[in-house]
Order: structure tokens, then sequence, then C-alpha cells
């Protein structure tokens, strides 16, 4: 795809998307709010882990700094402490995560591979344990609330104005993304992932790489939590669980790293998809948890590998062999669905009654569970034979 | 002497069983570097399986089910399932484990209800082992810290003293060499995953009677078991028990403590910063930070000792 056509491409989904409220009620602006926030905050996620192939468990650190940064902001204007109008707040969230993240990547990044991961993990459930307690800064276990001003002749009361609001920084976010990527520094983050011992050599001063890269993803997780406590107009501890930090790990995994949007998409249809089943059912997460197994084992580079990857050699059977191994996965989970499904809807409460109190069908459906493992991981299984090697290079990756 | 004896006897107890859930994931992890998000899922397993059988049958037969069927299901995920993304590194574990977590939190949930059962010790157990400053000293407490006691040296005998732990320790340092050898590398791999998922089926069987058995028991234990392999060190049995200890036993202390910050920056003169603490109602006592210990231990860890407390360079 040439220049051109990438810039029309990226122009006509914005306005496809800047067509939304027009279509969709207030409820729909919102949940498309929060699907462009998911999308944006994958999509600096994948900086990191994509491009520099760093793993962060703690993610949910910047992008609640992010919230709760924009939201003190939004106090303080209320009060009329300073001014600043409503359509540059985000510039705050994303300072705060950018400088969280410096501070943090400072120490993190001296770390490499799952010890990396460790320290991001520690330093995110640190802060998530102390903001309850911390009346001041977090707002204790309640949070903290506020209002949107209106600026610029903008009321900014109505999903509406929100949504632009969000789309407007998304896609700023995103093009930032998009042309840091194609930039000599994108590519030597690209660089890092793949040989860092020998960027060294060449001369290339890799931590301070690193510690720009977590910098700047901390930064779109900032915008990205920022946006967030606009829209809702409330922050509180639960943002910086370990939770929002898996969320994220989620979305670029299942939409694969390789692929630019995959995040993106990923997340918006995984923030989308509960909205809409949870007024059918209220066992989502267990088809949520089977879905993440299903893909991680047929499409091990995403659902974005299957499009094709520019970075990595991926040979076209290899991806017919992945959908068809997905599809196939994901009908079992349909079939699981359909079966439990019914069970709630005959038995309802009483079902599991039954299977508690008479100890011989809590045996059937246990061997039950047990053989539809069996099925589901034989027919998964390509080749399962263990190969010693495989196992030694990635233990000490 | 009253507070210390007791913080420290309750704190004990807590970092034997901390001991008891993490064991597995010393093995699973540190030794075989299988990043298994879901190892807190079979204790939550285990606590159930127990809890099953305790109400239809008896609660010791509880303890002889839940580690086979937690080690059954912790067989199967690492034979069929886990070991097909092996290659692909952490990242892959960590996405499939965690789908797994889900997939477990779930079925309890559909299965059993969302709140938490009523899985208690058998009363013939429900006596107290001897009086301490005036209040009694559970026999159960005392149960569980030698179980553990048990796992541990059972672990270490194993791993130091016999063939198998020669070849399990052989199949994670050279799994190239040891299979060139002629031993059976997947088979130990299967092994010590089946091994380390039974401890914590075990462990929740004997935890879940104690402690509150409920849906959320697994994400309670999730991270912080991961604390204690890393503070001990990858792959050190003897690292996670000390990590297990100190973790227990610093948690008790600090609920115990009756301070507050104000009153240390009081105490220490900083009298300007304790009234602006006290008038900006930031205060807080030293106990809400409890949970935070753990945390604080591994960040110092990672940071100043990355290879933890025993482990290897």
């Amino acid at each position: 795809m040439t220049f051109s056509v990438r810039v029309f491409i990226g122009a006509a989904v914005l306005a496809a998307l800047a067509c939304v409220p027009f279509v969709l009620g207030p409820a729909g602006q919102g949940v498309m709010t929060r699907m462009l926030i998911a999308a944006l905050f994958a999509t600096g996620y994948n900086l990191l882990l994509g491009q520099a192939g760093l793993l962060s468990f703690g993610h949910a650190a910047f992008y609640g700094a992010g919230a709760f940064a924009t939201l003190h902001a939004m106090i303080w204007i209320e009060r009329g402490a300073f001014y600043l109008p409503l359509p540059f707040l985000p510039l705050i969230g994303a300072g705060a995560g950018f400088v969280l993240a410096l501070m943090a990547g400072f120490f993190a990044t001296k770390r490499s591979g799952t010890y990396f991961a460790l320290v991001t993990l520690a330093m995110a459930e640190l802060l998530h344990v102390v903001a309850p307690m911390w009346q001041s800064v977090f707002g204790g276990e309640a949070g903290l609330t506020s209002m949107r001003m209106p600026s610029f002749g903008i009321s900014f009361d109505s999903a509406k104005g929100v949504y632009f609001l969000t789309l407007l920084w998304v896609a700023i976010g995103v093009s930032l993304l998009w042309y840091l990527a194609q930039t000599a520094f994108g590519q030597l983050a690209l660089a890092l992932k793949g040989n860092e011992q020998r960027l060294k050599f060449l001369g290339f001063n890799t931590y301070q790489t690193k510690v720009l890269v977590f910098a700047i993803s901390g930064m779109i997780a900032g915008l990205a939590g920022s946006l967030l406590s606009i829209s809702t107009e409330t922050a509180n501890y639960t943002l910086l669980s370990a939770e929002v930090s898996t969320q994220v790990v989620f979305y670029v995994f299942i939409g694969g790293s390789a692929f630019f949007f995959g995040p993106a998409i990923a997340a918006a249809a995984l923030v989308f998809l509960p909205y809409q089943l949870s007024n059918y059912t209220h066992a989502w997460p267990l088809y949520q948890g089977l879905f993440f197994m299903v893909v991680m084992l047929s499409a091990p580079h995403g659902l974005g590998g299957l499009l094709g990857s520019p970075t990595e050699a991926h040979r076209g059977p290899d991806r017919t062999k992945e959908l068809g191994r997905l599809l196939l996965g994901i009908s079992i989970v349909g079939a699981i669905a359909v079966v439990v499904e019914l069970a709630l809807q005959i038995g309802g409460s009483s079902a599991k009654a039954m299977l508690i109190d008479n100890h011989v069908l809590l045996w059937v459906f246990l061997a039950v569970v047990a053989a539809i493992t069996l099925v589901l991981a034989k027919r998964m299984l390509s080749g399962g034979r263990f190969v010693a090697s495989k196992a030694t290079k990635s233990s000490q990756g | 002497m009253e507070f210390t004896t007791v913080s420290l006897l309750n704190g004990i107890v807590y970092g034997l069983l901390l001991f008891m859930v993490s064991a597995g994931l010393t093995l699973i992890f540190g030794m075989m570097g299988i990043l298994n998000m879901a190892h807190a899922s079979f204790y939550m397993i285990g606590a159930y399986a127990g809890y099953a059988v305790s109400s239809q049958y008896s609660f010791y037969l509880g303890l002889v089910v839940a580690p086979l069927v937690a080690g059954f299901i912790g067989l199967i995920m690492e034979r069929y399932l886990l070991r097909s993304i092996h290659e692909y590194g952490h990242g892959h574990q960590l996405i499939f484990t965690f789908g797994f977590a889900f997939v477990v939190e779930q079925t309890i949930k559909l299965v059993f209800g969302d709140y938490p059962v009523a899985y208690h010790t058998p009363a013939e157990l429900n006596f107290s082992a001897f009086k301490i400053f005036g209040t009694q000293f559970p026999f159960y407490r005392v149960l569980i810290a030698l179980v553990s006691c048990t796992i541990f040296s059972t672990i270490f005998l194993l791993l130091a003293k016999t063939r198998i732990g020669l070849v399990v320790r052989a199949a994670e340092r050279l799994p190239v060499m040891t299979s060139a050898l002629g031993h059976d590398v997947g088979l130990v791999f299967s092994g010590v995953f089946t091994a380390g998922a039974a401890i914590a089926g075990l462990a929740g069987a004997i935890g879940g009677a104690y402690y509150p058995t409920s849906p959320t028991m697994a994400l309670d234990f999730g991270i912080i078991v991961f604390v204690v392999v890393v503070v001990g060190g990858l792959g050190s049995v003897v690292g996670s028990l000390w990590a297990s200890l100190l973790i227990g036993v610093l948690t008790s202390f600090v609920i115990g403590l009756d301070l507050s910050i104000g009153s240390i920056a009081a105490a220490l003169g900083f009298n300007s910063l304790a009234q602006e603490l006290a008038r900006s109602n930031s205060d807080f006592s030293i106990s809400m930070l409890a949970g935070a210990v753990p945390f604080m231990l591994m960040l110092a860890v990672l940071l100043f000792r990355p290879m933890g407390l025993m482990g290897r360079q």
C-alpha cells in the first residue's frame, strides 16, 4: 500500500467514526467512547510489547496516573484555582503518565524478560494497595469526582461532546504512534526486540531507548486514562488494579502484536462484546476465558497474525491451518456455551443445588468437563511432541 | 512480649500456608520457567474439591481427592495444552493460563454459586493445641504448619537426595543433554507440573477449611504466590520457605502495629508534617499497609538482589 492509500483509508475510518453519534443513541456513544479509549491504550501498549518486545504487567499505574491527574485538574478548574479548556485536559493526563513511566522505566528497564514484567507488576500493585488509603491524592476508597466544565462555547454535557473529544485525541495518539513506528527511533525500538546485544555493539544506547519507549507507552496509557476520567467524571483506585494491566496485555496478544491495528481492533471488540452479551448471559467471562485459550492455542500470532504480518516470516499455508484450528476452537467454545446456557435455563439455581446435593451428578459433571477438555485438547493438537530445545530457549528468555 | 509472640505465631502459620500454596509454583515457574498465572486456581480447585467430597463423604477423603483432582487437571493442561505454546514464550503462557483462571473461576461460580461455601474443619479437630497469654491456640493451625513442613521436607529431600531429583534438576538445567542421556524430559515436565498442581490442591483442601472458601480465593493468592517465588529465588525451595515465612511474619507484625504515619512523624520530630497529615485527613494507620508489604519486598529484591534470597545467579 502506498502512503496516499493509507492516508485515504485512515481518513475514511475517521469519517465513519465521526458519523457514529448521528446513528447511535447516548448509550451507544458511551460504549463507543470506551472502545476508542481501550483501542488507544492497546496501541500505546503495543509500542512497548510489539516493537520493543518488553512485556509490562503494570500499565494500570500509568493509566490510573493519567486519570487521577486529569481529575485533580478538573477539580482545580471547578474551584477556579487555574484554567485550562477541557479539550486540552488530556495533555495533563498524558504528561502524568509520561513522568511516572519515565521514573518507573528508569528502574524497571534495568531488568529484562520476566524480571522486567515482575518489577512493573510490583510497582503497579504497590500503587493499587496504597491508593485506597491515601485520601488527599487518590480520594481514598471512594475516589475523586468532578464535573466537566464548558469551554469554547461547547458545554460537553452530552455523550456526543465527550465522544468527539475522545475521537480527536485517540486519532492524535494513534497517528503519533503510527508516525513513531516509521521513524528511525521506531526502527531502533524494533531492533531492540530483535537483538539487543548487536545494537549495543553498534554503539546505540539501548538502556536510554528502552526507558524512552517505556515512557512514551506510559504517556499514551496516561492519555487513555485521562480520556476515561473525562468521560466518567470519576477516578478511583480500581483503575490501578492488576486487572487493568492484564486486560491490555490480552488486547495486544489477542489482536496480534505484529499488526499495528490488531490490538486496537481486539480492544474495541473485547469492550463491545461484554456490553452486548451481558444482557443475555452472566457466564460471559467463562466463554471469554475459553476464547483466550483457543486463540493462544490455534493462532499464536493473534487474530492480526491471520491477516499476515509485515515483520514476521509467516507463510500462507500456516495461516490457513491456523484459521482452520481457530474456527474449530471457536465452534467448540460455542458448543460449550450452548450446553451451559441450556443447563442454566432448565435448572436455574436448582441445577446448582442438585449438582452439589446429589454427588453422582457432581461426578458426572466433572467427567463431562474432563472429557470435553480431552477432546478439545486432542483436536487442537497438531504436534504435541516435546522438543527440548524449544523449552530451553523460552525458559531462558 | 505478648504481641511479639502472638504475631510471630500467626505470621509463621500464615507463612507456612503461603509456602504450601506457592511450593508448586516454585517447581513450575521457578524451575521449569512456565509462567503459570493459574497456579492459585489449582489451590481453589483443591478447596472446592475438598468441600464437595467432605459435604458428601468425609473431610479426610477430601484431603486425598483434592490433590488428585488438581493434579489431574494440571496434567491435562500441561501435557495437551500448555506444551504446544511453550515455544512462544511467557506472554502466550500468561494469556493462556489467565484464560484458564477465568474458566475455573466462572465454572466454580456456576456450580457452587457466587458466595463462600460452608467448608469447615471437622469437629474432632476443633480443639486448642495450647494456651498462650490466656488465648487458645487452635490445633488446626498447628496442623497446617505441620503439613506444610512435611511438604517442604518431602520436596527438599526428593530433589536433593534422590535419583528422581537428580534427573529433574538435570532436565531443568540442560534439557537437551538430559534427553540425549536417555531420560524422557517431557515426562519430567509433566510430572513436575502435575506434582506442583497437586500440592496446591492439597493446600486448598487444608487451607480452605480454615480460611474462607469462595470464588475469589484464587484472585487473593494469584499474585502473592509469584512474590514468594521471586523473593525466594527462582527454583529454590528453601528460598521459597524463607520468603513465605518473611512475608507471613512481616505482614502479621504490620497488621498488629498500632501506629499511624502521623504518630511516627511526630515521634521523629516532624511535628509540622504530623499536623499537616492530620489536617488534610491523609493520616492513616500503618496496619492498612499490610497488603503492600509483599510488593515492597518483591520490588526491593528485584532491584537489589534479582536472584532472590537463595537463588542462583
